[in-house]
């Protein structure tokens, strides 16, 4: 295949398609709707994750509206226009099930994130009991970049996490990583009560590893996996206990202005 | 003249090394080595700041409709079409109204992501990650259609 093909090829897509694309506004409300969905389901997986853990009964949920929302689920209204209009479509999901706690890694999780940082993990081990007893695990991370936030290089910041795996692992100590942060302040449904340090934005996952040359990605940074990258999944070298998703290599020059941009739009 | 040569040739007039080049535009030598010797295309939106700091316009580096049409030539790589007008048409009729209207404002338009995010009122990502997703279904598509 030529340019001057596909140049030819691009100059002939039909004219429905071509008036369908200026109809700016239709297809506006098509994303909306199709956000719309993704919303509702998602809210429904956070209301089964919370019947499965059997959380309603032991009274952990404080909020009567989510109480409605996860025991009633048939009386979500259906989806009509005047719905569409009134859903606040950046509305956060509820603070004690938060998404990103239960559900795989997609971007937008990122407005979460109060820093992104690159750096050596030092030291990694359990660390006691959560909130609902779910055993949890820390690292420790030599920032050697802050890609933003504010932290500052040659800072040791301890990161915990769940443990929801008895041999899940998504860093290797020695190993240099990028990891997007959240504040470990306050309350939340697996960390309990919590003061000081961080955890990572997604707990599912590998955090992005930084290698010669690039960077070693998991499924779900779409922006950052581009056609410049190689699939490295089943690459010995970059495989995580109990993680069967796919992994990817980012060449350094893809990673900085991607990641940048993802650092704009999501965190500001 | 190939992109690369043309980094080269532009930076050299400039009186940069490789180095000073990489500094100015946060990234490492080897990447600048990598472009110059076309082991790699540094994306429009590189281009155009290589562009600034090299003082001179984009378009003498790539033009924006082979840089665009490039990021798409390139996913396209090992596949091929014999009426590949007949084979883009038919594959755009599977594709849902979204996907379909990304995909036309930034290869017949030219558009960037921006423009696309604020025409649909969705963000850059949101562009970013349905074409990559569309390329990669035009790819199989096509090795489909060939079998």
């Amino acid at each position: 295949m030529t340019m001057q093909n596909l140049q030819i090829a691009i100059s002939g897509i039909a004219q429905e398609y071509l008036s369908e694309s200026g109809d700016f506004g239709a297809v506006a409300a098509d994303f909306r709707r199709e956000k719309t969905r993704k919303r509702q389901r998602a809210v429904s997986v956070l209301c089964l994750a919370a019947v499965c853990a059997g959380v309603i009964g032991a009274g952990i949920i404080r909020q009567p509206g989510a109480v409605m929302r996860a025991s009633a689920p048939d009386s979500e209204p259906a989806f009509t226009a005047e719905t569409e209009a009134a859903a606040d479509l950046t509305e956060p999901v509820p603070s004690l099930y938060d998404a990103a706690d239960v559900l795989p890694f997609e971007e937008w999780m990122l407005s979460r994130a109060i820093g992104v940082v690159e750096g050596e993990v030092t030291e990694s081990g359990r660390s006691g009991l959560g909130g609902i007893g779910i055993p949890m695990y820390f690292y420790k991370l030599r920032v050697e970049r802050v890609l933003c936030g504010d932290l500052t290089v040659g800072e040791e910041v301890t990161v915990k996490a769940a443990l929801h795996s008895e041999t899940f692992e998504c860093v290797k100590p020695g190993r240099r990583y990028v990891v997007p942060l959240v504040s470990n302040e306050g309350e939340n449904r697996d960390y309990g009560t919590t003061r000081g340090g961080y955890r990572a934005v997604y707990p599912f996952e590998p955090m992005i590893e930084r290698v010669s040359g690039g960077y070693i990605v998991p499924r779900g940074w779409d922006s950052l996996i581009t056609d410049g990258c190689t699939d490295v999944t089943g690459d010995p070298a970059y495989h995580y206990k109990d993680y069967v998703g796919r992994m990817y290599c980012v060449p350094d020059e893809i990673f900085e202005v991607r990641m940048q941009q993802l650092i704009e739009e999501y965190i500001g | 003249m190939p992109t690369g040569q043309r980094i080269a040739a532009l930076r050299m007039q400039a009186g940069l090394t490789q180095e000073q080049l990489a500094q100015r535009l946060f990234v490492t030598r080897a990447t600048v080595s990598k472009w110059e010797r076309e082991l790699g295309q540094p994306d429009y939106p590189m281009i155009e700041r290589i562009a600034a700091v090299l003082s001179v316009p984009p378009d003498a580096i790539l033009s924006r409709q082979d840089a665009v049409l490039g990021e798409l030539l390139r996913a396209l790589a090992d596949a091929d079409s014999d009426d590949l007008l007949a084979d883009l048409n038919a594959f755009l009729s599977t594709l849902n109204s979204r996907d379909r209207s990304v995909f036309v404002r930034r290869y017949y338009y030219l558009e960037d992501h921006g423009t696309i995010a604020q025409r649909y009122g969705i963000t850059e990502s949101n562009v970013r990650t349905v074409l990559m997703r569309t390329r990669r279904k035009f790819k199989k598509y096509l090795k489909e259609m060939s079998v």
